[in-house]
């Protein structure tokens, strides 16, 4: 049984199109568990035409049906046992007068329990069953499918909220830490502090990364990927970002956490140390080679690259991967040249 | 050259960033805050009695969404900068305060120096907002949608071409023969879906789509 409330009208609107009679009813249960009665939540309107009374909801299965005994007793097997089936000739009940028609004719009922309800479809066809069975199975994947959807966007919701107020708070806190750091004469003091809020500001980038599912497996969409991690280095809306790509690319994981891992490192550079407005980033693949071409438009290193920027960092995964990489400061700002083999192994996957 | 100080109003309903921000801010050379407030009540208050330069607003407050806050800021003051404040960045906020009239939007970041930047520019009458990453932003919110309504069944599609003329819950509700609790859980979940946070953009975005995509 898949984990849902179904909502009686959903189902009654599924089963509007089966053109047969259907009704969604809430059990009652007694002290015992054993259901008493049931309440009728919904119905379509062949369940209504067919009835000499007029159809309300909250309607009591006991009150109303021709034979509410028989019926409890379908209803308690069906809560036990899932579904059952019941052939049923209205003209031979206690009053005949509930229902439309005269004939004397046989309707096969067949009810089902889902997710709480009990469901009763009838026609007078014999192979209701069969459609209503298959059209049930469909019913159960599709709600099954949607509840696990809105789990994970209830935990992505709870999981955003809750890092949202851890984030505030650290926020908070290196507001408070720049403020101080004004009444400061002593310049190492100062330094230390602002290494502090440094630090501070990379704790709020992690988490937001984390949030916003910045993650494993491979990259298909990458000009969705560069933009994505710009988002998060980019205090400020004011970073123009440009994607050129050969072609259809696919990164499988293994070389992906390194593509995303030099790409962040290269946006943090050009943002934070390169002060820059702009940066085009352009990918190629071929035979032999994946390369990856970042330019910034910021103020670069000039001569001497400070080491702790990532670059080592960056040039370390090309090598581990049989490749390299080199940087070029011009006047129009810096470019990193990322390359590794595409034949090698970590292709495949 | 004026020496008239930029007058800064903060609404957050965090105190402790309501609270930081204030001191900082009310340190700054050139800056005055004139007050503070923890809901858009507040603040509409606040902007009766005061006339701030800039109003610093976060974008998901408790229980109000900023956002909207922010349209009847504008509603109050048609001329009124609003800086939005956020801790995560969403395609659907950053057009949705586009669209409603916000100067600048900002993340929560340790990088203060861009925050007061800012707040220079939008005094000076910029608006610092990216119309490229505006437009990205509403192309892939637009991709989104578009695909989605390849998906969609019969009844979300009447639904969906309900909200597009502006219908209420309970005209949808008659039109596809569900109740209206039900008709508000489906427009929910499919706003959700188009990952938009209110149903004017999503008629918006349903109204301008050429005749029987629907």
């Amino acid at each position: 049984m898949p984990l849902v409330k179904l909502d009686a009208d959903d189902l009654t609107n599924i089963f509007q199109e089966l053109e047969k009679n259907c009704a969604v009813h809430q059990p009652v249960f007694d002290s015992s568990g054993q259901i008493i009665d049931c309440l009728l939540l919904a119905w379509n309107s062949f369940f209504a035409d067919k009835r000499n009374y007029e159809v309300r909801h909250g309607q009591s299965m006991v009150e109303f049906y021709a034979d509410p005994d028989e019926a409890l007793k379908v209803v308690n097997k069906v809560w036990i046992e899932g579904s059952a089936q019941q052939e049923f000739n209205p003209s031979q009940t206690r009053s005949n007068n509930h229902y439309c028609g005269s004939e004397n004719y046989v309707v096969e009922v067949f009810w089902q329990k889902i997710a709480g309800h009990i469901v009763e479809l009838s026609g007078p066809h014999s192979s209701a069953h069969q459609s209503v069975d298959a059209k049930l199975e469909v019913i159960e994947i599709e709600h099954d499918t949607e509840t696990r959807a809105q789990l994970s966007d209830e935990r992505n919701r709870i999981s955003r909220d809750l890092h949202d107020s851890v984030i505030q708070q650290i926020y908070a806190a290196t507001i408070g830490l720049k403020r101080s750091i004004s009444s400061i004469q002593d310049l190492s003091t100062k330094e230390n502090i602002e290494k502090v809020i440094q630090m501070l500001g990379d704790v709020i980038v992690s988490i937001r990364e984390e949030v916003m599912g910045i993650s494993e497996g491979p990259i298909d969409d990458i000009e969705n990927e560069v933009r994505k991690i710009a988002k998060i280095y980019t205090g400020n809306s004011d970073l123009a970002v440009f994607v050129t790509c050969e072609g259809e690319l696919h990164i499988p994981s293994g070389v992906a956490a390194h593509v995303r891992l030099v790409l962040k490192e290269a946006t943090s550079n050009a943002v934070r140390h390169g002060k820059a407005s702009r940066i085009d980033v352009s990918f190629e693949k071929n035979n032999e080679q994946f390369s990856m071409k970042f330019t910034d438009n910021g103020i670069g290193f000039g001569n001497t690259p400070k080491a702790g920027n990532g670059l080592e960092n960056m040039k370390f995964r090309a090598q581990s991967l049989g490749g390299s990489m080199n940087v070029l400061n011009h006047n129009l700002g810096t470019t990193l040249n990322w390359a590794v083999p595409s034949n090698n192994m970590n292709w495949r996957e | 050259m004026t020496t008239e100080k930029i007058g800064i109003v903060i609404c957050d309903d965090h105190e402790l960033v309501r609270e930081s921000l204030s001191l900082y801010l009310s340190e700054v050379p050139g800056f005055e805050v004139l007050g503070t407030a923890h809901n858009g009540e507040v603040l509409l208050e606040l902007l009766k009695s005061t006339r701030p330069d800039i109003v610093l607003l976060d974008v998901q407050l408790v229980d109000e969404s900023g956002l909207d806050i922010l349209r009847s800021v504008r509603e109050f003051n048609a001329s009124q900068a609003v800086i939005m404040l956020t801790t995560f960045k969403s395609d659907s906020v950053l057009v949705d305060a586009y669209e409603s009239g916000a100067a600048a939007y900002l993340l929560k970041s340790a990088h203060l120096d861009e925050m007061l930047l800012t707040i220079r520019n939008v005094a000076k009458g910029e608006r610092p907002f990216d119309s490229g990453e505006v437009l990205h932003a509403m192309k892939r919110l637009d991709e989104t949608g578009l695909n989605l309504i390849k998906t969609l069944d019969e009844t979300d599609r009447s639904i969906l071409r309900e909200l597009a003329k502006g219908s209420s819950d309970q005209h949808i509700a008659a039109v596809v023969f569900l109740s209206v609790q039900t008709v508000r859980n489906r427009v929910s979940r499919l706003l959700r879906r188009f990952g938009r946070d209110n149903r004017t953009q999503v008629a918006v975005f349903l109204a301008a789509l050429p005749e029987g995509t629907l």
